[in-house]
């Protein structure tokens, strides 16, 4: 065989193999694609734009293939297309393949809502976990990254916002200003870039008076390899100036906690400034210009401004220092030209303190922060700043309450009544009290208002209060968006009593979007809860019962309808289709009701020794934590072994 | 974010940077042989073109450099180093800005008459060497040893 049709040869094979990995590349994506459910989500057209891009390739390489000048010619171009190729799988699995994890929609949610605040209301949040110990932001459009150099490029008509976070840190409301604040602006400045009122260019004389330049490297490369640096430095910079800016003290801690854990050492990259400038000039900016921290919020973060006391100084390279000197220099235009990037989003702690402190103090007590309970100001509502403010602050106590789920509830509250009040909806009017002098059964509508607005231990919250206002002898319920469901599983039989039984065996929990549907089948049970976080006083026990207008459609809350008295969560509703049909169920629907009864003399159990504490959505059964279990456990394996 | 993984934009910019390369060296090569470059070949050499005079513009001090300039930079990274890997070590001229801006300017003027129906045979071999060794160092960027080594515990 000549040399001509060997390497004709290794040409065919090297296509041939490429085009395999291609296909099975595409069969991954497509299985990922089905795995999600429901369409029409910002992840299935990510996922959709990489299946078109495998058609895309495989037909560019099989053309590219034929008509080659020449076998060298044909060889280099597989191994680039073999490139174009492998980054995009890389991409694909640093990006996509961890799926959504444990990111909770209410972050979501509010990505969008900065999106449409920023002039992008057209943009889906892509969110999903990626590598641990890193968020990461694609800037570009999405299509054009993947298509970059294919002949016909498709045209993304829906900008998509991608983002990833480590799963931790993903699930966690403390961590939100990194995502919707840092993060977001690196895509904020693709979309809409910050006019610079200064020069980011790196004086020459003071460039090529560095000493640790790398060797070889002209005056001409070094300068511009610097300025590059420097481009970086700044994108990333404004990008923690934009989050100061949006979310205050909070942004300053979530960043600075999250660099240290990631990066004890300060160090300087080609992409990222070192730890310890970023946290400066954070301070700098929190302290001079958004309103100061009299609460203290980020007062451990200036512990890391210096790496005082817990880590020596690590000497910086030269040429580090000449850019911390740049930026320090350049810190306060910095964040002027984030202040007129972004006008609208402003939060100043000096403003918001009381709002804050009151935000945290119903945190801190178990309850959901929507709207502030007291005085002059009650009803006001929180802001997600306020809430992610809030939860700072809190981490000064140690109270031991959840208080991360709590602001997610709070998250996930403020979304649903923006969505809520876009869509026409209203809240219900302040309730105005009726004195009644009786003090035993079921409380009359009258004797609930007055609970509803009262201002002491007597008071019954539910939070959202949304319509109708009370006018029967109890309270409607919505029907809140996360589900637990029974999935098939190869399990023969489940013993509750097994404490190596777990029920997320055989239960799955799944999320809904507000707006989207659940289809319950007949004969099929569900885990929900309320969308209302209610916090029943001492001397009142309830019953959640199924309103009348959907059982007559077979709709049944099924069991475990009592609430005892001090319970403070959202209510688990075990719903059962008893009809004929699929019963598509909305979240926020009116589905329960609860009636409320007098009790009489102390409740006697502190409500966080109860089993299920400050639920926010449907809860796995705990029936293998019950004190008993043990005991019957034991007399079980006396029994089997008589 | 801090750790941000260094080669994940980048890669998907250099990779496609390559294989604009390669097809203008494909455009070069039928020059040569009296064909007309494909569509996409044209496209890929004006591409090319309006990343080396981002470049040049940047050199010149026509503006800041921004992050998003990072693809241009790495193809301008790329083919300059070829040309300077066949003329041995960079020439005094080339070390200073001036030198870098007449090279790149020179490669452009190339391109356009490659691109231009009439003309550009007479550099369509240099062309085509050049643009084949840019897509390699492209190429050997993206490469690694295929395998990372154990951890060690």
């Amino acid at each position: 065989m000549d040399v001509a049709a060997q390497q004709g040869a290794r040409a065919r094979h090297e296509r041939n193999a490429l085009l395999d990995r291609i296909r099975s590349f595409s069969a991954h994506v497509d299985a990922q694609i089905a795995s999600l459910g429901s369409s029409g989500t910002g992840t299935h057209i990510a996922l959709q734009l990489f299946v078109d891009y495998c058609t895309a390739v495989m037909q560019e390489v099989i053309d590219a293939f034929d008509l080659a000048p020449n076998e060298v010619n044909r060889l280099t171009q597989l191994q680039q297309w073999s490139d174009h190729f492998r980054t995009r799988v890389q991409f694909f699995d640093d990006q996509f393949r961890r799926g959504p994890g444990r990111v909770p929609l209410p972050v979501v949610d509010l990505i969008e809502n900065e999106l449409s605040l920023m002039g992008i209301p057209d943009a889906r949040a892509v969110l999903g976990v990626g590598t641990p110990s890193n968020f990461t932001t694609i800037t570009t459009d999405l299509a054009a990254a993947l298509f970059d150099g294919l002949t016909n490029p498709p045209v993304s008509l829906t900008p998509l916002a991608i983002i990833t976070m480590p799963d931790l840190e993903g699930s966690q409301a403390s961590w939100t200003p990194i995502v919707c604040g840092h993060e977001l602006a690196h895509y904020f400045q693709r979309q809409k870039p910050v006019r610079r009122s200064h020069s980011n260019t790196l004086d020459k004389d003071a460039v090529s008076a560095v000493a640790d330049r790398p060797s070889g490297l002209s005056d001409t490369a070094w300068l511009r390899q610097l300025n590059q640096v420097a481009a970086a430095w700044l994108e990333e910079l404004t990008c923690d100036a934009y989050a100061v800016h949006r979310f205050g003290a909070a942004a300053v801690i979530a960043l600075t906690d999250f660099l240290y854990y990631v990066s004890p050492v300060s160090r300087a990259g080609k992409t990222h400034p070192p730890r310890t400038l970023r946290t400066r000039l954070m301070l700098k900016w929190l302290d001079s210009t958004a309103g100061g921290d009299g609460l203290h919020i980020a007062a451990a973060a200036r512990l890391r401004a210096d790496d005082v006391p817990a880590a020596p100084a690590t000497p910086l390279p030269e040429w580090a220092i000449l850019l911390e000197q740049h930026f320090e220099s350049n810190a306060m235009a910095i964040w002027a030209d984030v202040e007129a990037w972004s006008p609208s989003t402003t939060y100043n702690q000096a403003a918001a303190s009381h709002t804050i402190q009151d935000c945290a103090e119903q945190l801190l007590s178990g309850r959901p922060a929507v709207a502030r309970e007291k005085g002059l100001h009650r009803g006001d509502a929180f802001t997600e700043a306020d809430v992610l403010n809030a939860i700072w602050l809190g981490f000064d106590g140690d109270t031991g309450m959840p208080l991360n789920r709590m602001a997610l509830k709070s998250l996930d509250l403020l979304g649903f009544l923006r969505k809520w009040n876009k869509a026409g909806g209203t809240m219900a009017p302040a309730e105005a009290p009726t004195r009644s002098g009786a003090r035993a059964g079921a409380l009359s509508a009258g004797e609930i208002r007055q609970r509803l607005a009262a201002d002491d231990a007597s008071r019954l919250i539910v939070t959202p209060r949304l319509p109708p206002p009370v006018g029967d002898a109890s309270v409607d319920l919505r029907l809140g968006n996360n589900f637990i469901v029974f999935e098939r599983s190869n399990l023969g039989e489940f013993d509750a009593l097994d404490d190596e039984r777990d029920p997320r065996a055989i239960q799955t929990s799944v999320v809904r979007e507000w707006g989207d549907v659940f289809f319950l089948h007949p004969g099929q049970m569900v885990l929900a809860a309320t969308l209302e976080y209610l916090v029943v006083p001492d001397d009142l026990a309830g019953q959640v019962i199924t309103r009348s207008s959907y059982g007559r459609l077979g709709l049944l809350s099924a069991t475990a309808v009592q609430v005892h008295p001090g319970f403070a969560g959202c209510l688990t509703l075990e719903l059962v289709n008893l009809g004929e049909l699929p019963m598509a169920i909305t979240p926020g629907e009116r589905v329960a009701q609860l009636m409320l009864w007098h009790t009489q003399g102390p409740n006697t159990v502190h409500v966080r020794d109860k089993k299920y504490t400050f639920p926010t959505g449907p809860e796995f059964s705990k029936i293998r934590g019950d004190d008993e279990a043990s005991v019957l456990r034991n007399m079980r394996r006396a029994f089997s072994s008589r | 974010m801090q750790n941000a993984h260094a080669g994940l934009n980048v890669g998907l910019a250099t990779s496609a940077a390559g294989l604009q390369m390669i097809r203008v060296a494909t455009a070069a090569a039928r020059k040569q042989h009296g064909q007309s470059p494909l569509d996409v070949e044209l496209r890929a050499i004006d591409a090319v073109v309006a990343k080396l005079r981002s470049e040049v513009d940047l050199l010149l001090g026509r503006r800041d450099a921004v992050v998003a300039d990072e693809p241009g930079y790495a193809m301008a990274s790329f083919t300059l180093d070829a040309l300077h890997s066949q003329l041995g070590p960079v020439p005094a001229a080339d070390a200073d800005r001036e030198g870098a801006v007449i090279a790149l300017q020179s490669i452009i003027d190339q391109l356009q008459r490659l691109h231009d129906a009439d003309g550009g045979e007479s550099d369509a071999e240099f062309l085509e060497w050049l643009f084949l060794a840019s897509g390699t160092n492209a190429s050997q960027s993206l490469s690694s040893t295929g395998e990372k080594a154990p951890t060690l515990l």
